[in-house]
């Protein structure tokens, strides 16, 4: 087990209140194995959808037991809608039918929200929990969508604990350049957040790492803001230099990620293929606590 | 093959004393480093930028200024021209950046690469060490190009590979960067990352193994991580990719890190943070990439 995350997991213990969980997707025992220890928790209640779980009647409610996982998807989301603060849990396959399912439950719900993936980890430098968005989802240059994943971010953030979250934007450079359109994003985020337009959460951007990581670096630079050194969430210019960064943190520091599914029309529980299977856990209790 | 920078350091000390030129070394750490240098008889330095000044940091660095040929230019981007033109017309090995924007001596770079070869591309190469490996390994461009397409990642490689060869290793492995996609969408970095394959396939890279996976394995267990055979050369698909990544390596991850810019001549571009000892074995490494031994094969860029 990650002792990594055990401060999500205790904390999702403390608001535990048996919510409904249902399970679809394939059969995959590392997931059933954290679904049936949450149930022991108290946690959750689990009842798995489909025909990929019609042996494990023993252990939880089986619905839909002859639905093939493209069905039993479906079904999940929509029993999900239906039960009070119930959550999904998916075990995969993460695939374009994984996403079609949910974007079909966006559209029969009217739901807006904008799909984003948040990374924990815990700093290979000083272990604190960091968050790191987006490695999975592609998104467009739009800054509509870049505020909406900014404030997926901060929603999780502010769920996990971290309050008046510190956020840097990430870029290639800290001038802003018409040349890297990411600046651009960047220093129209930073002006919202002087505008206080995204509450307490204090945005700095753009920024290169090295002024994200050191304070002194970026006073060097004329950057005199409270977040340089103290960064709760690093937001990503896009998904290639999100998730290589995120790539290269969890081989070359040995730091495993886990993470979270934002925008969601149900609480969506996975595992993304950047996290390993002992994430399932902390990825489910940090779904709880949102 | 180099292991890490100090094996890179003792290797360079048989290799001098090069001339090379030092662009605005009025910096105490450049000057320690410029001062170091000649006595370890690595180089012999041309020294660019304001004669009053350089004298007075030479001074207090305690470097005896009398043998040292200084050009007095104070304007930085006629000093950035003059040492470019000096790497080009062979008087100097390689060009060293001291207290001066980058953006200088990238134009006069551009500039020169333009006019002698319009088939080269001018790209920053990040030559790393990280804790719990035991290899140089390279990432590239994470300085010059912002956005480039298929046929200038093509020639960033083809540079790449050629300093890489010059650090002893006569078939460097490359990894493609391009994120997975888990909504099954395709992606000019894979699209890229293919093309670039075919023309490895075809010899147009000379000795190198262009391996098929796009990303570092993630999520597996210790011992698969240790039975991986981490690639030598991460080609990115941007530059904020490329940034982000050098830049994490050094502060999250605590790696060292040296950059070199290579073109139409090499120029070494040390970060403003980096001290003393960083400077000393960027001069290596520069000394190490401008000697023509231990290159195999495939035709040099520089």
């Amino acid at each position: 087990m990650q002792p990594h995350f055990d401060a999500i997991i205790q904390a999702a213990g403390k608001q535990a209140r048996g919510r409904s969980l249902l399970v679809s997707g394939r059969h995959d025992s590392a997931a059933m194995d954290a679904v049936l220890r949450a149930r022991d928790l108290g946690w959750v209640v689990p009842i798995a959808c489909g025909g990929a779980f019609s042996d494990m009647s023993r252990d939880m409610e089986v619905v839909c037991p002859e639905a093939d996982i493209q069905t039993a998807r479906q079904e999940a989301f929509g029993l999900a809608h239906a039960r009070k603060s119930a959550l999904v849990l998916d075990t995969g396959p993460l695939d374009p039918g994984f996403f079609s399912s949910l974007t079909r439950t966006s559209q029969t719900l009217s739901h807006k929200g904008t799909l984003s993936y948040v990374s924990l980890l815990h700093a290979p430098k000083d272990g604190r929990l960091t968050l790191l968005t987006d490695p999975l989802v592609d998104h467009s240059l739009d800054i509509r969508d870049t505020i909406a994943v900014t404030e997926n971010a901060i929603r999780a953030a502010k769920a996990l604990g971290i309050n008046a979250p510190r956020i840097a934007v990430l870029s290639a450079i800290e001038m802003v350049n018409p040349a890297i359109p990411s600046t651009m994003e960047a220093a129209v985020l930073s002006k919202m957040s002087e505008r206080g337009q995204f509450g307490d959460a204090v945005i700095e951007g753009p920024l290169a790492m090295d002024n994200a990581e050191s304070a002194a670096a970026a006073e060097h630079k004329g950057i005199h803001s409270p977040v340089p050194g103290n960064v709760d969430i690093y937001l990503f210019p896009d998904l290639e230099s999100a998730q290589t960064t995120a790539r290269f943190l969890t081989f070359l520091g040995r730091s495993p990620l886990a993470g979270v599914l934002m925008g969601t029309p149900v609480p969506v529980v996975l595992r993304s293929p950047l996290e390993p299977p002992e994430s399932w856990l902390p990825n489910l209790a940090a779904a709880l606590l949102l | 093959m180099y292991r890490n920078f100090k094996e890179i350091v003792s290797r360079a000390k048989t290799l001098g004393p090069r001339k090379v030129a030092v662009v605005f070394p009025d910096d105490p750490d450049v000057m320690r480093a410029v001062r170091d240098g000649i006595q370890e008889n690595l180089i012999a330095p041309v020294l660019i930028g304001d004669r009053d000044r350089i004298e007075s940091v030479a001074h207090t660095a305690g470097l005896p200024i009398e043998h040292v040929e200084i050009i007095h230019e104070q304007d930085p981007q006629k000093a950035a021209d003059i040492s470019v033109d000096m790497v080009k017309t062979k008087e100097a090995a390689f060009v060293v950046k001291g207290d001066i924007l980058t953006t200088f001596l990238y134009k006069a770079l551009i500039r020169n690469t333009r006019e002698s070869d319009p088939n080269n591309v001018p790209c920053t190469l990040c030559f790393h060490e990280a804790e719990g490996l035991d290899k140089i390994f390279l990432i590239t461009d994470p300085g010059v190009n912002i956005r480039p397409g298929v046929e200038v990642k093509e020639k960033i490689l083809i540079n790449a590979l050629s300093c890489f060869r010059r650090v002893g290793c006569s078939r460097p492995s490359v990894m493609i960067l391009a994120a997975e996609r888990v909504d099954g969408s395709n992606s000019p970095a894979l699209r890229d990352a293919a093309a670039i394959r075919r023309a490895a396939e075809q010899g147009r890279l000379g000795d190198c193994e262009v391996l098929p996976a796009h990303h570092l394995p993630a999520g597996i267990p210790d011992h698969e991580r240790e039975s991986f055979s981490f690639p030598d050369i991460f080609l990115v698909p941007n530059i904020e990719t490329g940034n982000l990544l050098v830049k994490s390596i050094d502060h999250l991850l605590s790696g060292v890190r040296q950059c070199v810019t290579v073109g139409e001549g090499i120029l070494l571009t040390p970060s403003r943070s980096d001290g003393y000892e960083a400077r000393m074995t960027n001069l290596a490494l520069g000394l190490v990439l401008s000697s023509t031994e231990g290159e195999s094969g495939h035709a040099t860029p520089f």
